[in-house]
């Protein structure tokens, strides 16, 4: 008893000595933070001098805010138009992927490579691509009978013109998450279905979806979180415009911090933001955990 | 292997506080930053590079960045040792920066500076002033002009030197220019010079962008509307100007368009492009009055500690504001009377551009000097008037309900 | 069977155009996934003139090398490198020898309140970033730790992926090769760093990955705390350079712009190519975890 307690106590020593280092900054620079941005949100805070507390006024401001709602509207409208796309196409892409094939390691590096490229050459790449006069898309469009697309300088399309971009950035990373989980899936039960005659279709059904619900879980909630945080690609192609169609949630809260120097505001902001990523993971977690409990 | 890791922190410890500039002793770094990119930049530096021969104690270290992330990164670094000491706005900046006390009064600077009130004009000069004190030393002021593609204009039967002096002048040289590919004049979207145009069409219609106290928008008026109107006009009504004009600059070079109004900024680059062949001539007066937009640019001395640093800084912007033939020959048109009167600067081979801005000195119109600018001045991406007019140019919108939504916005930034 | 009833030759005719089928696809998605980066390089060797024409053409009929030579000359583009790659490396540093104490701790020492304390680190994962930028700026700013490496290295260093890999993988590792360790007089410090650590290559390799790339590509905070040359990292730098609202002339030099945009991401690509196992590795790694 007393050797125990002593060993434990021990443990417990060297544990606090190996865990210093790390909860120092992540006490300091995670945790805290992310505490502290309530408390400012409640604040009327410029980017020098003291805050003055303002009775939930922030939020009173937000609620009447066009803006915060427009960028609000902005991000779900990104997520709609990347998340299924990502998450669809990299399944199928990493299906493809999985056929013996000859070449598709070129593929499948091809469609990877640009996780490893920075928003800013992202953003410039797809800017000059999708210019309204030379881009590279207008220009095949118009080759096979379309007309040109304004894409970043019209409202209507400058948000699917970011889509894109994004698309094209981060699909690889989808796809070689469900390519390792469809590798994962035991050969026999393939096998032991192609002996019963079933047809692709079937296998794809009761099978291959089912067996990637954890990559697709993961994929889902990461897609998701992602989206919401999206800011790189609006500063480098739109700074927000055409007529506000691309200031996101993040952009917003920028502007508003950095620009106009409402760092109170910008807490403010910050605080729906965590929220809403709060509730989607929930809504995630939710949706994917109950096929959990029932298979 | 736990010593040897401990080691190797300690060293990137020390790497780390390294890294972020070095300083050497006895000599006073002063940091200074400005917006200018491009061959004001380089006029800039080599302005730069001449004051530090002639002060070999003083290091500069000059940077730039686009005039937004120099002022966000003002206000991130202000008060720690990597704020500017010595920094270049425009004057419808000094307001939000002078309000939050992060600038110097210069008042008593000026004498041994040898700068006096007589040597600018007067909007200039007045522009300098917040709250009783004067924070700045005019640097520059820079009106908008037309740059006319002289082949273009010659084959359109056109005098490249020709003069807009009507609405109607201007719509027949521009109809005159536009065939097929080819378009009189560009508008661009987005792009804040746009803002720039309207601002001074609404000064020609007798229009004002707030009213005389500063405390209401007044351009949500007929004047504001003829002048956004007229603007949309030249996009769909008379089809001078291209639809969704993404790049006036990129286009005026490859030909797509036959006029650029621009700042005389782009005169040094303009006058470098091999085989164009181009003049300027005055904004086009296409209502009642004459006006034009102008900025101004203006040193302005943070807020700062160090007395080493701040004399540098000083000298510096002595240094600068004496000797702008060098500015002039950038591409800005110095402030100073005295220089654009002056035989070295008219001897410069690009005066003949630089005399057609000149001339419009008495009707330009600067950007309200005021705080609140900083939320709806062309500068702001998000700024409620800079998209409203966006959006009657890109025909999304109807010019009346524009400007009225523009000036809600405008007051209620204005009321806070 | 009904497989053995079809004729011979027409099962061979549909696998045949099943295969030309997905070779199709295969190749049209190659070809797709190349375009952006292939039209950058493109352009990014032409002249001002044959850029901005209607007909597109994808070899240059001048192949210049001139917005190469004018990037280097324009932008500080090696000062920007070596915050980059002085920053990765720190940071890479600092988050090793972090994480794997941290790691070693939450998984072979037993202490009180060690799951609650694991499973908030874990939750920390998913939070955003964005949430706490306001109040991190202030406290940087309030440590004057501003336009500093260290600003933009520490905030990394908090990241709690690598204790949550780190962790999992250490778990497995048996605890007899410690215990025996232990016997022979050996403290935690040394279990960890001379048996532990060795036998964690894999996931360290993971880490190492993640980290570095993460560090690099890292944007919006270095946007919001470095200012100036020294300390400002290459997303940053080409920001500035590239911003889509900016009124500098080179913001429309699509010739330069393209060239500065290759030279940056070289870097990142030839290390992929390269390490494409294990890039690929790190990212199904931290999927698959969850």
């Amino acid at each position: 008893m007393h050797k125990q307690s002593s060993r434990g106590w021990r443990q417990a020593m060297w544990a606090a000595l190996f865990l210093l280092p790390y909860f120092i900054l992540f006490i300091s620079l995670k945790i805290g933070p992310l505490v502290v941005n309530f408390w400012m949100s409640l604040q009327e805070l410029d980017i020098i001098g003291k805050g003055v507390f303002n009775n939930f006024g922030n939020y009173k401001v937000l609620f009447q805010d066009r803006l915060f709602w427009r960028s609000l509207n902005n991000t779900f409208y990104y997520l709609v138009l990347v998340g299924p796309v990502n998450v669809a196409g990299g399944f199928l892409l990493a299906m493809l992927l999985n056929q013996k094939l000859k070449g598709r390691i070129i593929t499948r590096t091809v469609v990877f490579m640009p996780y490893v490229i920075m928003v800013t050459v992202v953003g410039a790449i797809w800017r000059w691509l999708l210019d309204g006069r030379f881009g590279l898309l207008n220009y095949y469009l118009q080759k096979i009978g379309l007309e040109s697309v304004p894409w970043l300088s019209s409202s209507s399309t400058a948000m699917i013109g970011i889509a894109m971009a994004s698309v094209w950035w981060t699909i690889g990373y989808n796809t070689v998450i469900y390519l390792a989980a469809l590798q994962d899936i035991p050969k026999d039960i393939l096998n032991a279905a192609d002996i019963d005659g079933a047809g692709p279709l079937r296998k794809l059904f009761a099978i291959i979806i089912p067996s990637v619900k954890g990559a697709t879980a993961f994929v889902v909630l990461t897609t998701v979180i992602y989206s919401m945080q999206v800011f790189g690609q609006v500063y480098t192609m739109t700074s927000g415009g055409p007529q506000y169609s691309t200031v996101t949630l993040v952009h917003y809260l920028y502007v508003k911090g950095f620009r106009e120097f409402n760092l109170g505001y910008s807490s403010t902001l910050g605080v729906v933001l965590f929220f809403v990523i709060l509730a989607l993971s929930a809504l995630v977690y939710a949706t994917f955990g109950e096929r959990k409990a029932k298979g | 292997m736990g010593i040897t890791i401990l080691v190797f922190l300690l060293l990137s410890a020390a790497l780390v506080s390294a890294g972020g500039g070095q300083e050497q002793a006895g000599v006073a770094t002063v940091n200074y930053w400005a917006g200018f990119t491009g061959p004001d930049k380089l006029g800039m530096q080599a302005i730069v590079e001449d004051f530090e021969e002639a002060n070999p104690n003083v290091d500069v270290e000059f940077m730039t960045a686009p005039w937004t992330e120099v002022f966000t990164k003002f206000n991130a670094t202000f008060g720690s040792s990597s704020a500017p000491n010595l920094m270049v706005m425009h004057i419808s900046d000094i307001p939000q920066f002078a309000d939050r006390k992060m600038l110097n009064a210069v008042d008593g600077l000026l004498a041994e500076m040898g700068v006096k009130e007589g040597d600018y004009p007067k909007p200039v000069w007045q522009g300098q002033h917040y709250g009783g004190s004067q924070y700045g030393v005019p640097l520059d002021y820079h009106p908008m002009a037309v740059f006319t593609n002289v082949k273009m204009y010659n084959a359109a039967g056109l005098d490249a030197n020709m003069r807009f002096t009507s609405k109607d002048v201007f719509l027949n040289a521009m109809s005159k220019l536009t065939d097929g590919e080819q378009y009189g004049v560009g508008i661009g979207v987005p792009h804040a010079h746009t803002m720039r145009y309207w601002y001074g069409l609404l000064y020609q219609a007798g229009g004002s962008f707030l009213n005389a106290d500063q405390s209401e928008a007044a351009f949500n008026s007929a004047a504001g509307e003829k002048a956004v109107q007229f603007l949309a006009d030249l996009v769909y009504k008379y089809k001078v100007a291209p639809v969704h004009e993404t790049d006036i600059d990129r286009d005026f070079l490859a030909g797509t368009v036959a006029s650029l109004i621009e700042g005389p900024w782009w005169v040094p680059g303009a006058a470098e492009q091999e085989g164009l062949e181009f003049s300027t001539v005055p904004f086009p007066t296409i209502f009642e009055q004459k006006g034009v937009w102008a900025g101004a640019h203006t040193l302005v001395l943070p807020n700062q500690d160090d007395k080493g640093k701040k004399d540098g800084a000083i000298s510096l912007m002595q240094y600068i504001a004496g000797n702008t033939v060098a500015w002039g020959a950038a591409g800005q048109i110095p402030a100073s009377l005295a220089v654009i009167n002056s035989a070295e600067y008219k001897a410069l081979p690009t005066y003949k551009y630089f005399k057609q801005f000149i001339e419009q000195g008495d009707y330009v119109h600067f950007e309200p000097v005021m705080k609140a600018n900083a939320e709806f001045g062309a500068d702001n991406e998000l700024s409620p008037v800079l998209n409203a007019i966006y959006g009657v140019v890109l025909g999304e919108s109807k010019a009346a309900e524009a400007m009225e939504q523009a000036a809600a916005d405008v007051n209620s930034i204005l009321n806070k | 069977m009904n497989r053995s009833e079809v004729s011979f030759s027409s099962a061979r005719t549909t696998k045949l155009l099943r295969s030309l089928l997905l070779y199709f696809l295969l190749a049209v998605i190659t070809l797709v996934a190349l375009t952006p980066t292939l039209w950058m390089l493109s352009t990014s060797f032409k002249k001002q003139h044959e850029i901005f024409q209607t007909e597109v053409k994808w070899i240059p009929r001048e192949f210049t090398a001139e917005n190469y030579i004018k990037s280097f000359e324009l932008f500080p583009l090696w000062m920007w490198f070596r915050n980059s790659i002085f920053v990765a490396v720190l940071t890479l540093v600092l988050t090793l020898a972090c994480d794997i104490m941290a790691a070693y701790a939450f998984s072979k020492l037993n202490f009180k309140g060690r799951n609650v304390l694991f499973a908030l680190v874990v939750a920390s994962i998913m939070l955003p970033r964005e949430a706490a930028i306001v109040p991190m700026y202030r406290l940087i700013r309030n440590l004057g730790m501003m336009d500093s490496w260290a600003a933009i290295i520490l905030p990394q260093a908090a990241e709690a992926i690598g204790v949550f890999l780190l962790a999992q993988f250490f778990r497995n590792v048996p605890n007899e090769l410690s215990e025996s360790a232990a016997l022979d007089g050996c403290g935690h410090w040394r279990i960890l760093w001379r048996i532990v650590t060795p036998l964690s290559v894999p996931i360290l390799a993971v880490l190492i990955i993640l980290t570095l790339v993460n560090s690099w590509n890292n944007f919006l905070w270095p946007l919001i705390v470095a200012a100036s040359e020294a300390s400002v990292t290459l997303p940053v730098g080409l920001a500035s350079v590239m911003s889509g609202s900016s009124e500098a002339a080179e913001a429309r030099q699509f010739g330069l712009l393209m060239a500065t945009a290759f030279i940056s991401c070289l870097p990142t690509i030839a290390v992929f190519l390269v390490l494409q196992k294990q890039f690929i590795q790190s990212v199904t790694m931290t999927g698959l975890k969850y």
